[in-house]
């Protein structure tokens, strides 16, 4: 355990560093000693004077990534010395950011569960320019509300509360939640409104339908009546020419009666 | 002395280390609770999801309108026809009248 300690107190400041510059070379060194422990602080941190865990834990995630396999990493230890394995922020990477080397790690290719590169790894290293970290670090520090109630949370509770006064946050949330309601209501009232015009319009398309096909059958039954002056005219035709034939036999008729017999001449004359 | 310290850091800094982690989740929790009071108590998706239903059932009153009017058009075609039929047969009239007419001479 001393042993432990003596090698850990020079490896740490370049292991502080290292997890700011690259991340990937930072935790090997102290999880090589350390496998199953999170990157907990350095004797110099410890100090009674202030909270520890805020100045501590501004710049640092708390704890190791969850998804740390040490097991995985005491095997790819063993194998090669240098990294091969970026330790995943906090703020989710939605790739899978494993590099791995099949030269170096044999026995993994022929595992069960190998790791499936989703993605290929992104070759940026530079952990410091994820925006959500850079928001998370320029966050200013600051004091809980209620000092010290981590050891005796229900100790000075009632005091707090009265002087913490949730008017403020009550009113802004009431004030969100009436203009949430009043744009969806008017979003709401304006498509009710489109949909009664459809309607409208629809109702309004049939009812012309139903009249243009009505006119329609109308003109079909006149169209058809009127084509019979069609007929008639033909008919008409049909009507002058026999008669004229008539008159024409009639005439021959009587000219070929001796002149005793005839009529008088047929003359057309209408009543 | 120092290994004493350390050890002990190390276990106070565990400890409070998951102190805090309850505490933010607690915290994350509760924010997480007054934004779905408020997205909820305003009633917005309801009333949105509630109107965007209406719309979608207007779809098969749509497609009826635009199958009544391509009908229409059709039947305003047909309109033509029979017009120009009914204006062929009343110019046909008059020759009807004068061939009458004619017969009667």
């Amino acid at each position: 355990m001393g042993n432990e300690h003596s090698n850990q107190q020079p490896g740490q400041p370049t292991r502080s560093k290292s997890l700011t510059r690259t991340g990937s070379k930072g935790p090997e060194p102290d999880l090589q000693d350390d496998p199953g422990r999170s990157a907990s602080p350095g004797p110099s941190v410890c100090s009674d004077s202030e909270l520890p865990y805020i100045s501590y834990t501004v710049s640092r995630p708390i704890g190791d990534s969850p998804k740390l396999q040490p097991k995985h990493l005491q095997r790819g230890k063993s194998a090669t010395s240098s990294p091969v394995r970026t330790r995943q922020p906090l703020l989710a990477a939605k790739s899978v950011q494993s590099r791995i080397r099949p030269a170096s790690f044999p026995n993994k290719t022929t595992k069960a569960h190998t790791i499936v590169v989703v993605k290929p790894a992104l070759e940026n290293n530079d952990l410091e320019a994820d925006e959500d970290q850079l928001r998370l670090r320029s966050t200013p520090m600051f004091l809980p509300i209620m000092r010290g109630t981590l050891n005796l949370p229900a100790a000075r509770d009632p005091e707090v509360l009265e002087r913490l006064d949730p008017g403020g946050l009550v009113a802004l949330g009431s004030r969100y939640q009436q203009y949430l309601a009043n744009c969806a209501d008017m979003v709401a009232a304006e498509q009710n409104q489109l949909t009664g015009r459809v309607k409208e319009i629809d109702s309004g398309l049939n009812r012309l339908m139903g009249n243009l096909s009505e006119r329609q059958k109308r003109f079909a039954k006149l169209a058809e009546k009127l084509s019979k002056v069609h007929e008639v005219s033909s008919q008409l035709n049909r009507c002058h020419s026999l008669l004229n034939h008539l008159i024409e036999s009639m005439e021959t008729l009587n000219n070929s009666l001796p002149i005793d017999d005839r009529l008088e001449p047929f003359v057309w004359t209408t009543g | 002395m120092a290994s004493a310290s350390s050890t002990s850091a190390r276990s106070l800094f565990a400890e409070s280390k998951s102190r805090l982690a309850d505490r933010v989740q607690v915290n994350v929790n509760n924010i997480a609770s007054v934004a779905r009071q408020i997205s909820r108590g305003s009633r917005a998706s309801e009333a949105v999801v509630h109107s965007a239903k209406a719309f979608c059932q207007q779809e098969q009153a749509v497609a009826n309108s635009e199958d009544n009017l391509k009908k229409m058009t059709l039947a305003v075609a047909h309109l033509g026809y029979q017009y120009e039929a009914i204006n062929k047969n009343c110019m046909l009239l008059e020759d009807v009248k004068e061939q009458v007419r004619a017969m009667q001479r």
